[in-house]
């Protein structure tokens, strides 16, 4: 048990450093709901009004949806590959993977700066530059490494008795997989869908390289040109930005527990 | 894929233990087949392009024109370059801001909370977490206008009869670069805090029983009990913490632009200038290949250490 | 340690990929100038439809529109597909759209070695010397303006060569706003020459009042002002023989280290808004626009006024120190190249004509920006500021002294600058140091090019 001024001092520190963590948010959010374009915050004057101005100045609805689809495919592809995948490294076995499965690993630590122009040329030769299924592919090669690394983990500590008990009924591995052990892994299987999710509607860098037309571009990629063409509006800009952060906000609402434990577990595991 | 001040999107990538339990060749055959459709996307869209990079870093290209064979000399001048060089003092700073500063707070907030479960804990945890999924061009934003002359935190600063601290944060030789670095302080923070109280609350209650009955202290006991016992989970904060330093970009390239002068360059934004700005690709992938050598170093080293001390 | 063994065992499966793949050397053909053998005014009457990129934003991507919607009038057949970026998006990814067959048929690029330069050598602009003869441009476009579009087909020389891009009939110049509002409450009038500019910013910073809305956060904020200041002391011929690198005029001889050496004077002489270290470069133009500065320097077309504010807001082309004469840098608002992978170069050689005649000249004016190669246009009603650029560019017009944008004399030119006025403004710099910066950069790159 523990006293209650430390209890006290507890809640102190927490309430500290979470208003030093929040109020710039905050400030940004009102920002966003300014009348003014400083974006000078009057609380008695608070307006909606900037959202769907900046909704229909940046034409974030198709970016919108530009980014739905690249997300959606993107987070489909990368979780059906870190499945099969992590159940190989994590309970069959793959040949060769001792130095397969480092490599994989090699690229959680490369960023894609140091690739992209090759990757560039690369897709540019298949003709699929500009185009949403181009993008898709590339962010589903850059999700292996964690989606490889975070099954991998996640089915080794199922209990091997399982697998074990189902191999001796004669279940094969494709019904072992799904029938058996995807049952078990399905949190984990979300928690790796929640982070891709949010790592591929957050990007930027991939979609300015790889998407030129603007009716093709996702919402990251249209907040740029939008602050480029209202610099002068801070309170069209903090609501433009808002709209754009809005879906991986309100997931990270509902699903709180599967962000940071994904994080926080995904960098412990082993 | 977006570089963050702290990038949580690689985990402690060496900690690699030894294969499965259960093997035979044959199904070393199957895994190879199930593994094959991620072995085949990831090394289409990363290793090939990257081996090209490794062979760029060779030349003198300027991405249109012949490029021109000029051996190590790129990797040469990483470390001659007046620019470059510079630019890794700067990490250094960058690294104390982004690593230290949020690896000590969060040691002391586990020092006071892991020993008890504070009511409304959940409500701290979302707040603290939040800065980890905005995307780093908002991140970027927010702070551009809190550091502005007229900004929220000058505003502060005089209302609080402190106007003789009020900066030109970015705008200053001395300020921008411990302002950015707070900047990636604040991001990772929450990351910190969150794993470390995590961690200690995974410490058997028993070890702090026991260092309470040798009559340790609460700050004995710290050093006892919670410090070793986050000893995991204080490899990955530095190894993502300082990694993230080593490869600031956005943050840097939204707010200020490696300015004043250069006083806030780093690696990463000379790499992006060299490969897109002033096209000089051989000499952008050889900063890239170094940047991700020196990554790979220092998640080996950290790991090293903590399994050393462990055994 | 198991470890260790995979990294090594990775290390020892790679290493010969890279070596076996580190004989082949990346880049394109060397193949320096791609023309195209057989021009034609005659555009098909099929439907061809050509993708342009371009960086023309808000009122000026009205502009573009018109212009497009007008040429439209003429080919019905063809459709202009526009992809609009921001300038450092457009630039940044130029080099590889340009490669792409499916990339824009037509796309702004950036004059100078850096952009255009390795472009034309590089062989993914056209080579635009036959529709040159084909459609007169050396006749109706001014020598001055097509120098600034010349390269060598290898590449090594700049202002000289074949031409491979064509101004849009819309100016941009760099000189000084003024807002008439502020001078006319201090009565002060508007300032005819340096002199008077100085004195008249003692009255306005005495009057407890912001001489010059200016913000430097940004790096190439400062550039505007050195350049436009730099204008009234070195000649224009020094100026554009050492962009151009043509003889060898030392960067003493530009002017560059008197203009900084004033622009710190004001600086120090608190000239400048508050902070303006902190001050980013759109909140300095929001302060003037609000009234709060009565000059800046800046492009033409970059502020966008208001009606009301049009007639309360001028611009001023100042005359060099010496009153030798009228120096400005000044140049195409865009130019446009064609890229050599282009299925139709003879439909976008007929819209880059069409972007150069008077018809878009015209809907320049009717924009309120500032007209290019054409004259005798219907001036706007109830535009005097449109009208006092206007005046402004003649007075460059009769003094022959345009000179080009200063930073195309190297790659890196406007990063050394922007930082090098950084340095200056903080005191970390003295003008003589930052010439000394600039020449170095220069000699290195002249370096490059032997």
């Amino acid at each position: 048990m523990i006293s209650r001024t430390e209890r006290t001092l507890n809640h102190a520190v927490l309430a500290v450093a979470s208003i030093l963590v929040v109020f710039p948010v905050i400030w940004f959010i009102f920002a966003a709901l300014s009348p003014e374009s400083s974006g000078r915050i009057d609380l008695t004057q608070l307006t909606w009004g900037n959202f769907a101005t900046a909704w229909q100045a940046g034409s974030f609805g198709p970016a919108m949806f530009a980014s739905a689809v690249i997300t959606v495919g993107a987070v489909a592809g990368q979780t059906v590959l870190a499945i099969l995948s992590g159940y190989a490294f994590g309970i069959l076995g793959v040949i060769g993977q001792k130095v397969i499965f480092p490599i994989i690993l090699l690229g959680l630590m490369i960023s894609s700066e140091v690739f992209i122009i090759p990757l560039y040329y690369q897709f540019h030769a298949i003709g699929l530059t500009d185009t949403w299924l181009g993008l898709i592919i590339i962010q589903i090669g850059m999700g292996v490494p964690f989606g490889a690394f975070w099954m991998r983990a996640t089915f080794r500590a199922v209990p091997p008795s399982l697998v074990e008990a189902a191999k001796i009924d004669g279940a094969h591995s494709w019904r072992i997989l799904w029938q058996i052990l995807f049952p078990i892994v399905r949190p984990a299987t979300f928690t790796l869908v929640l982070l891709s999710f949010m790592w591929t509607w957050n990007d930027f860098f991939l979609a300015l390289v790889f998407i030129s037309d603007p009716s093709k571009q996702p919402a990251t990629l249209a907040l740029g040109v939008f602050q480029g063409q209202h610099t002068l509006n801070v309170n069209l800009m903090a609501a433009g930005s808002l709209i754009v952060a809005l879906p991986v906000l309100l997931l990270y609402v509902f699903f709180q527990r599967h962000f940071i434990q994904g994080v926080i577990s995904g960098a412990i595991k082993e | 894929m977006s570089l963050r001040t702290t990038s949580v999107r690689r985990p402690l990538a060496v900690a690699v233990r030894a294969a499965p339990r259960v093997r035979s060749r044959r199904r070393g055959w199957l895994g190879l087949a199930y593994a094959a459709p991620a072995i085949i996307a990831y090394g289409y869209v990363v290793i090939v392009p990257l081996l090209q990079s490794v062979n760029f870093s060779f030349y003198s290209w300027n991405g249109v024109t012949a490029a021109r064979w000029v051996g190590i000399s790129n990797y040469v001048s990483f470390f001659t370059d007046p620019a470059l060089v510079e630019s890794l003092w700067h990490v250094l700073v960058l690294i104390a801001f982004f690593s230290i500063l949020p690896i000590v707070f969060g040691l002391i907030s586990a020092a006071l909370l892991g020993r008890g479960r504070v009511r409304g804990q959940g409500v701290y945890r979302w707040l603290l977490f939040l800065p980890q999924v905005l995307t780093s061009v908002v991140v970027a934003v927010i702070w551009k206008r809190i550091y502005g002359p007229d900004g929220p935190l000058n505003a502060a600063l005089n209302a609080v009869g402190l106007g003789g601290l009020a900066h030109n944060w970015l705008g200053d030789f001395d300020w921008a670069l411990p302002s950015l670095g707070l900047i990636g302080t604040w991001t990772a923070l929450g990351f910190c805090m969150v794993l470390f109280v995590a961690g200690v609350t995974a410490i058997p209650d028993e070890l702090y029983e026991q260092a309470r009955m040798d009559g340790a202290g609460p700050v004995a006991e710290f050093f006892a009990v919670t410090l070793p016992g986050l000893r995991g989970q204080l490899a990955i904060a530095m190894t993502l913490t300082v990694t993230g330093a080593l490869r600031a970009f956005d943050l840097v390239w939204i707010t200020t632009q490696g300015g004043p002068g250069t006083s806030t360059t780093t690696p990463a934004l000379l790499l992006y200038r060299k490969a897109f700005l002033n096209p000089d690709v051989g000499m952008a992938a050889a900063i890239g290949i170094v940047l991700a050598i020196f990554c790979l170093a220092i998640a080996l080293v950290v790991n090293r250490l903590s399994e050393e001390r462990d055994s | 340690m198991a470890k260790k063994r995979h990294v090594i065992g990775a290390i020892a499966v790679t290493l010969p990929i890279l070596l076996a793949l580190s004989a082949c050397a990346p880049g394109g053909s060397t193949a320096g100038t791609t023309t195209h053998s057989t021009v034609s005014k005659d555009i098909t009457s099929k439907p061809v439809t050509l993708n342009m990129l371009d960086f023309w934003q808000g009122g000026e991507s009205k502009w573009v529109d018109e212009a497009i919607a007008g040429f439209r009038k003429q080919h019905p057949n063809v459709t202009i597909k526009r992809t609009v970026q921001d300038w450092g998006q457009v630039m940044n990814t130029l080099n590889l759209r340009l490669a792409d067959a499916n990339g824009p048929d037509i796309a702004t690029v950036n004059n100078g070695w850096q952009s255009m330069g390795t472009l034309a050598q590089g062989g993914r602009i056209l080579n635009l010397d036959a529709y040159s003869d084909l459609y007169g441009w050396k006749k109706s476009i001014p020598a001055t303006m097509l120098r600034q579009l010349e390269f060598t087909s290898n590449g090594k020389e700049m202002g000289t060569g074949s031409l491979y891009a064509t101004p849009t009939a819309r100016s941009s110049l760099i000189g000084l706003y003024y807002n008439t509002t502020v001078l006319q409450s201090l009565h002060i009038a508007v300032p005819k020459t340096l002199g008077d500019l100085e004195k008249a910013c003692e009255k306005i910073k005495a009057a407890g009042k912001v001489p010059f809305a200016f913000g430097s956060v940004e790096k190439d904020s400062a550039t505007a002002m050195l350049f436009s200041v730099q204008d009234l002391y070195g000649s224009a011929k020094n100026i554009g023989d050492f962009v151009y690198s043509a003889g060898h005029i030392p960067m003493t001889k530009t002017g560059i280290t008197q203009a900084a050496t004033t622009i710190k004077k004001w600086a120090d002489n608190g000239w400048f808004t508050p902070n303006y270290q902190g001050v980013a470069y759109a909140d300095a133009l929001d302060k003037f626009m609000h009234g709060d500065g009565a000059f800046r320097f800046e492009y033409t077309g970059a502020i966008p006024f208001t009606d009301a504010q049009k007639q309360t807001y001028g611009y001023l082309q100042l005359p060099q120190v010496d009153g030798s004469g009228v120096v400005g840098t000044g140049s195409a608002s865009g130019v446009m190249s064609i890229s050599s992978k282009s299925k139709n170069p003879d439909v976008a050689a007929a819209f880059l004509n069409y972007l150069t005649n008077k018809q878009t000249a015209q809907l320049a004016v009717d924009h309120g920006y500032l007209p290019l190669l054409h004259s005798d246009l219907k001036k706007p009603a109830g535009n005097a500021e449109l009208a006092t650029e206007i005046t402004g560019q003649q007075s460059l017009d009769a003094n022959n002294g345009y000179v080009p944008y200063f930073d195309w004399s190297t790659p890196t030119m406007l990063d050394t600058m922007g930082t090098q006025m950084q340095l200056l403004l903080a005191g970390r710099a003295t003008p003589q140091q930052l010439t000394e910066a600039g020449q170095k950069d220069y000699d290195a790159f002249q370096a490059t090019r032997k």
